[in-house]
């Protein structure tokens, strides 16, 4: 019995060893010590996961605080472990709300990538031209927390009276995937995460409309955060660049989820996000 | 590779079984695999989404209950949405981290392994749902999911497909070992097989029956008929042992015998269970002196003194027979009775020797004719003729093989005989000579061809007679004036006798068949055994007109001169006789002038054509010269005779060359224009015309034609107008020696040119004189040119 038992057991591994392989998850960080750092679900969760876990090793080993990572399943994960205070860092664009800014979180640092725009996109040979033609159709966005590729393609859907019935697909990689898949006739996206899958994929897209150009997501961390903790993860982030092997990390990582070789961190004190604060102070009410 | 696999089955059916095993495992085991994989990953996928779909639809509940604070709400609306769900935990977490929780604690209704709980809860994630009202957050709604219960629906439906898994598989073993075993194994039955054909019985194993695989069937069918072949061949083997003669015996590696067919039992006189086990060296001692072992031989001869007491010799054999490792497993002895074939080859022998005698005696014969200073000498005739031919082999080459040596020598001395008489029969063929050779009895044995050509006789006609009737044959062919000028044989053998050399009297005969000839006849008597004599004819029709043309000349050329001497003598003994008047003595004094004057001009004439003849030209002064000039030359040096006028010239082109001696031909033309002058007496005009024929370059020739109007000429008289001392004037009016003809066509023919003479009695004669076109001389064709281009240039 024991025997048989064990023969059966081996064959379900066996059967699931190609699906854990698949899935390189993130280790369990909830029952390590350390700050948690949750970065927004842009690419999916494996390569969101290939793109920051070499970054948080070198963040934690450079700065001497430990950094686990966290990732949501979906955008609005890293927005809800902010509201649950499960998290001490973040890599996102969803906090400049007026609300949240209460909330206590500072930016630290941005990504400097050429400036990212929030886009509405179909298919290059799709049939739909115009914004109007999205009229009663499904268009597909990352996640309903997403500001840049949700929130501000949509509010011009709804400034254009343009009645299209929203689909959220989890990240900006699921959209597009949805886009190409003909499930959706349009996808609202971030212009970066755009290029970049359409560069990764081999896929070809139509611009419909484009929003004025923004900054990359912000880097945040918690007010509870010390200080000195604060200084020594901002340092390490910042200085990541001049590192021969920060560099050689970031490089890596951007060339996986498609960025430039260029993109890397800087200070930032939350005064270029003005944009975003901007943008909700016009917002129809829905989309706060 | 398989044989390094101890565990491998040895027997086919168990490899086959095996193979079935680990196929059937694979295939089962990856169907399950890939089933469960389905399972997981759309259980997995199912439950997020129902993670979604109820937080979807009690997201609107939770904000507006934690907008206006009703935690109560929030907590029946969690209670109600774990209920009969897979989730562990439904919680709603405010913005200060209290938390409104429900927790489902029913245990699971099928506990799953912990490695599948485990796996489970690793690719789950929590839904989190940020409550938001009006742009304020007011918390978030998690929804965790149970990896046990989820991990208990998964099991139960895996742990059903394994447990049909592994009844199919035992199953599927137990039907395939059945046929395997019924198929496959039947191939033991070539073991059967086997010892049949060990033992001799050539009894094949039974057909397979009808279920068993077509290619096992084949394949046992094949054997069978190759079983059945080796038996007919075996017995075969036996029949075909027991009818020959030989004697053949079957040894072991020992040399014992272990079969033996009837001929050795009648060989060695015993029975044949009484060769059995016998030892071979004890039985046929005489085939193994000095030999150690069994060692292969062939061919050795033995002498046997057999039970009846007779001597035989056996011609034996031993053969190996070696096994798949190159030892030897047995020997074949095999004896056969050569007596007869032995005694034969003694006789052989004998005559060989006598044979070989009897060459070499022969080879000195030849060796003796070949050295004959005869043979020798057409040998190196035929060497000096035909370098590197080998008559005879050097003594180094020389084989020692007598039959060759004489072979060669025959062939050398017919080849030097067959050389010899095709150089007679070519001497004899182109002889202009005939030849008749007699033999021993005297009667014609050949003719050659000459000789038939002569007389116009055939070979048929006189071959085989004898001397009389050969007389008779050759006389009637003679003139009947000249045949009693042909001697009889028995006259010129006896003629021949006489003479130290051999020959006879020279004795003329004249045939008048085929054509008149003059023959000059002989005999040579042989001192050969074979030819008695030899008899000859020379044609000598020519020397016999030549004698006969001389003899006219001088006759006529004493006649001719005869005639003015006798006029010279007759004034002169007038005028030592008799007183004249001075008149008449100047008148005969004159006459005996110009009969003198004649008689030298004959001699000149003679002595110029005798010349002309003796030297055939050597003395000419050959050079190229312009016929036109020549022509006016000629025409202005000749004085017409009387008050006649001069030729009429008629040229027509600006040179024509010619190579000539000018001298010559400058006479030539003056006696052509003096005949034609003194052959027209009654006057007429004379022309001369420069004529061309022929194409340039190849046969062009340049015709000098004088055409007069007078007398002319009968046919015959043109045809002896180059005779000497012929004169077409038989009256004698017309002066001259009849030289002149003569010596212009020797000219002409001596210059490589012709005359042609047309007449035509009483109308006059025309002859032209053709010579070869000459090249113009260099210095000529230049100032022709510039004679030519003179007229072109402007005044």
């Amino acid at each position: 019995m024991l025997a048989k038992s064990g023969i059966l057991k081996t064959l379900a591994r066996v059967a699931c060893a190609g699906l854990v392989a698949l899935s390189a998850l993130p280790s369990n960080a909830a029952d390590e010590k350390g700050y948690r750092f949750s970065p927004v679900n842009q690419y999916g969760i494996n390569l969101t996961a290939a793109y920051w876990n070499p970054i948080i090793s070198y963040v934690s080993e450079k700065s001497g605080v430990p950094l686990q990572l966290k990732i949501g399943r979906t955008s609005a994960d890293t927005t809800a472990f902010v509201l649950a205070q499960e998290v001490e860092f973040v890599f996102t664009n969803h906090l400049f709300s007026p609300e949240r800014e209460q909330l206590g979180w500072k930016v630290f640092g941005r990504r400097l990538t050429p400036p990212v725009k929030g886009q509405i996109v179909v298919p290059t040979d799709s049939t739909v031209t115009d914004l109007s033609q999205l009229s009663g159709q499904e268009v597909a966005f990352a996640g309903p927390e997403a500001l840049v590729a949700y929130k501000i393609p949509y509010a011009q859907l709804l400034a254009k009276d343009v009645k299209a019935k929203p689909v959220f697909a989890g990240n900006m990689d699921a959209a597009m995937a949805q886009l190409f898949n003909r499930k959706v006739a349009a996808a609202g996206v971030n212009s970066q995460l755009a290029e970049g899958y359409a560069k990764r994929e081999g896929k070809s897209y139509r611009v419909l409309w484009s929003s004025g150009p923004l900054h990359d997501l912000a880097l945040m961390n918690a007010s509870k955060v010390p200080d000195k903790d604060v200084k020594a993860v901002a340092k390490a982030f910042l200085g990541m660049h001049s590192d021969p092997k920060g560099r050689e990390i970031l490089e890596k990582a951007s060339q996986q989820v498609g960025l430039t070789a260029e993109a890397y961190f800087v200070p930032s004190d939350g005064s270029e996000y003005t944009a975003y604060r901007d943008f909700y102070r016009t917002v129809p009410p829905q989309l706060r | 590779m398989f044989a390094r696999l101890t565990f491998f089955p040895r027997s086919l059916v168990g490899r086959v079984f095996a193979l079935y095993t680990v196929t059937l495992l694979v295939f089962v085991g990856g169907g399950l695999g890939l089933f469960y994989q389905f399972q997981f990953s759309g259980e997995i996928e199912d439950a997020q989404n129902r993670a979604e779909n109820l937080a979807s639809v009690i997201v609107p509940t939770i904000s507006d209950s934690a907008v206006i604070g009703d935690d109560d709400t929030i907590a029946k609306t969690l209670e109600r949405a774990i209920s009969h769900s897979s989730f562990a935990s439904v919680a709603f977490i405010d913005l200060k981290g209290r938390q409104v929780r429900a927790v489902r604690t029913d245990p699971p209704t099928l506990q799953a392994p912990e490695w599948l709980v485990d796996e489970i809860r690793n690719r789950l994630f929590d839904t989190n749902r940020p409550i938001n009202a009006g742009g304020r957050d007011y918390g978030v709604l998690r929804l965790t999911l149970a990896p046990e219960l989820i991990a208990g629906e998964l099991w139960r439906p895996a742990r059903a497909a394994m447990l049909l898994g592994v009844l199919s598989i035992v199953l599927g073993l137990f039907l395939i070992r059945w046929p395997l075993v019924q198929w496959l194994g039947q191939l033991g039955k070539l073991r059967t097989l086997e010892e049949n054909l060990l033992s001799g019985e050539g009894g094949a194993p039974k057909p397979l029956d009808d279920n068993a695989p077509i290619e096992l069937r084949q394949t046992f069918a094949a054997l069978n008929q190759a079983a059945e072949n080796l038996q007919a061949q075996r017995e075969q083997a036996a029949v075909t042992l027991g009818s020959i003669d030989d004697a053949v015996l079957t040894l072991d590696a020992h040399g014992k015998v272990m079969l033996a067919n009837p001929a050795a039992s009648v060989l060695f006189d015993t029975p044949f269970e009484g060769l059995l086990e016998q030892d071979i060296v004890r039985l046929l001692p005489e085939a193994f002196e000095g030999q150690g072992g069994f060692n292969a031989w062939r061919g050795k001869r033995i002498d046997l003194v057999t039970s009846d007491g007779q001597k035989h010799v056996f011609d034996t054999t031993l053969s190996p027979i070696l096994g798949t490792t190159g030892e030897v497993i047995c020997y074949v002895l095999a004896c056969r009775d050569i007596t007869e074939q032995h005694i034969l080859d003694m006789r052989l022998r004998s005559e060989l020797a006598t044979r070989q005698t009897a060459l070499i005696a022969l080879r000195g014969v030849l060796e003796g004719l070949t050295s004959r200073d005869k043979l020798s000498r057409n040998s190196l005739l035929h060497k000096r003729l035909v370098p590197g031919l080998q008559m005879e082999a050097p003594e180094s080459e020389r084989s020692d093989d007598d039959i060759e040596a004489i072979s060669l020598m025959i062939s050398g001395l017919v080849s030097s005989l067959q050389e010899r008489s095709e150089q007679l029969n070519a001497i004899f063929a182109l002889s202009p000579d005939g030849f008749v050779s007699f033999d021993a009895r005297q009667c014609v044995s050949y003719v050659n061809p000459a000789f038939m050509q002569l007389t116009g006789l055939s070979e048929a006609d006189v071959l085989g007679h004898d001397e009389g009737t050969f007389s008779e044959l050759l006389s009637s062919r003679c003139s009947s004036e000249t045949r009693a000028h042909l001697p009889s044989f028995a006259t010129m053998r006896r003629e021949a006798r006489d003479e130290d050399d051999g020959t006879t009297r020279r004795a003329v005969i004249e045939v008048e068949r085929p054509i008149h000839r003059v023959l000059e006849v002989g005999l040579r008597v042989s001192q050969s055994d074979v030819i008695s004599q030899v008899f000859h004819l020379r044609d000598v029709t020519h020397e016999t007109e030549v004698d006969r043309m001389k003899s006219e000349f001088l006759s006529t050329a004493a006649h001719e001169l005869r005639t003015p001497m006798s006029s010279i003598f007759g004034f002169c003994e007038l005028l030592l006789v008799r007183q004249h008047t001075p008149e008449r003595q100047k008148d005969m004094l004159n006459t005996i002038h110009r009969q003198t004057k004649r008689m030298i001009a004959i001699l000149n004439e003679l002595l110029d054509l005798a010349r002309i003849e003796a030297r055939r030209g050597a003395d000419f002064v050959l050079e190229a010269a312009d016929l036109t000039g020549l022509l006016r030359d000629a025409v202005s040096d000749f004085r017409p005779p009387g008050d006649r006028t001069a030729p009429d010239v008629s040229i027509g082109v600006a040179a024509a060359w010619v190579r000539i001696d000018r001298n010559k031909m400058h006479q030539a033309l003056s006696n052509v224009l003096s005949n034609a002058y003194k052959y027209s007496p009654d006057g007429g005009p004379v022309e001369l015309k420069l004529l061309q024929r022929g194409q340039m370059g190849t046969d062009a020739m340049w015709g000098i034609e004088i055409q007069d109007h007078g007398m002319g000429m009968t046919p015959e008289q043109v045809a002896r107008i180059s005779e000497r001392f012929y004169r077409a004037d038989a009256s004698g009016n017309i002066p001259g020696t009849g030289l002149g003809m003569s010596i212009v066509k020797e000219i002409v023919t001596l210059l490589g040119g012709s005359m042609d003479v047309r007449s035509e009695f009483g109308q006059g004669t025309c002859v032209t004189l053709w010579l070869p076109v000459a090249p113009a001389p260099l210095a000529s064709s230049v100032a022709l040119l510039e004679a030519v281009a003179v007229p072109a240039t402007p005044a």
